[in-house]
């Protein structure tokens, strides 16, 4: 009985330790939620803009004169895929979610570029081919990572000729929801919009596209990262949440039955004293 | 029909840095030195680094950009710049200790592509030396 009640002690104990690690993380990647939400919300009208741009220029661009290879509609089996995840796990079903979702889109040609650690280590197993690796780190990740990728991007479109480009990223809905999500990249699709003036272009239309073509996928590109980590801090926030509060329910429950017990064995000590007289 | 002012938005990946209504705007675009009006013919164009100068109501207010794009259509312009800050919040300190950064950084042996980013960075910081300094004046003399 007595070394139940010890027993009983020490895992009160362990539970309450782990419910204060639990509360420490939930803490810190609250403070950085706030930080990746403030850059994602602010990054957003750009990025929409951007974007929205591109697609009315290339509409209104003579696309016959131009050759681009992030325009150019290719005819190949192959396609790039990067794929975003964390580098830490402790993040709830974030990164389960995204390898399943990784396994539906995978096949032999698929040419993987891999940002985060989990991603990378699950993807050897796959049938595609990993080109890269990089690492998504534990802040905000800075705005040069977009150069190493598209430097990579750059080197297999002139090599191979994949017929597009996709991100696998976790799209974050609120602090409550993620959800995996799959973005087409390239080639990018022209957006036809009800007919307006011809635009005048300065310098030439080719010129101007050569430079907003690769700024397109940068600022896509970034912005896709962003949100993804966004997403990372918010599962691993909730999930701490919930670690934190299991663990308290344990430790209530445990102490209470550590009193029982006590109670228990007093009552039986009792009894056998008055027994005895 | 014809207004006599258009909107006009300035965005950068800090968030949006300019938006209003405004009776001009001159910008530096890569062919040189322009001055939006009003049913100003859609146009795009690239935007070399420079300070972007915003009439309102005879209020001029000066922004500082490192490149970017333009475009205007239905009477309303859009610039989007990887980098904008509006001349009264530019830190002068921070500034000269971006400028002294990357002259030390050039004095260096680079490759090519660090020597292109210090480059700007120098650039960049002293256009904005001189528009803060040109401001400041501007005010003092009010």
């Amino acid at each position: 009985m007595a070394q139940n009640l010890q027993l009983l002690k020490r895992r009160i104990k362990t539970s309450q330790n782990i419910a204060q690690v639990a509360r420490a993380m939930e803490m810190v990647s609250a403070s950085k939620i706030k930080k990746a939400q403030g850059a994602v919300e602010n990054n957003r009208p750009y990025a929409e803009k951007i974007t929205n741009l591109t697609r009315t220029i290339l509409t209104h661009a003579d696309l016959e004169q131009f050759d681009h290879p992030y325009i150019d509609q290719i005819d190949s089996p192959i396609t790039i895929l990067l794929a975003i995840s964390s580098d830490k796990g402790l993040c709830g079903s974030l990164n389960t979610n995204l390898f399943k979702k990784l396994i539906e889109l995978d096949n032999k040609n698929l040419k993987i570029i891999t940002l985060g650690k989990k991603v990378e280590q699950f993807s050897r197993k796959l049938e595609g081919e990993v080109i890269a690796n990089f690492n998504m780190g534990t802040t905000l990740p800075d705005y040069s990572i977009v150069f190493k990728i598209i430097e990579t991007i750059d080197n297999f479109y002139a090599n191979n000729k994949p017929s597009g480009f996709q991100i696998l990223f976790s799209q974050f809905n609120s602090i409550f929801s993620q959800e995996s999500a799959v973005k087409d990249i390239l080639p990018i699709q022209a957006h036809h919009e009800e007919v307006c003036l011809p635009y005048i272009f300065e310098p030439q239309a080719q010129g101007i596209l050569s430079e907003l073509l690769p700024y397109y996928l940068e600022v896509v590109l970034y912005s896709t990262i962003i949100e993804a980590f966004t997403s990372e801090q918010g599962a691993r926030m909730i999930a701490m949440q919930n670690a934190k509060n299991n663990a308290f329910d344990i430790a209530d429950y445990l102490t209470l039955s550590y009193n029982k017990s006590r109670q228990e064995r007093i009552t039986n000590e009792l009894l056998s004293l008055a027994n005895n007289i | 029909m014809s207004k006599s002012s258009f909107s006009l938005e300035i965005l950068s990946p800090q968030g949006t840095v300019f938006k209003d209504e405004v009776d001009s705007v001159s910008l530096p675009t890569y062919s040189g030195r322009i001055t939006i009006l009003p049913n100003h013919a859609p146009l795009f164009t690239k935007l070399s680094e420079g300070e972007i100068e915003i009439k309102k109501e005879s209020k001029i207010s000066h922004i500082v950009v490192a490149g970017g794009f333009l475009e205007i259509k239905e009477n309303s312009a859009h610039i989007l710049s990887d980098y904008a800050v509006r001349a009264e919040s530019i830190e002068i300190a921070r500034a000269e200790e971006r400028k002294r950064e990357a002259e030390l950084k050039l004095k260096q042996k680079l490759d090519n592509k660090e020597f292109t980013i210090a480059d700007k960075d120098l650039r960049l910081s002293i256009l904005e030396l001189k528009v803060a300094q040109r401001v400041k004046k501007r005010t003092r003399v009010e």
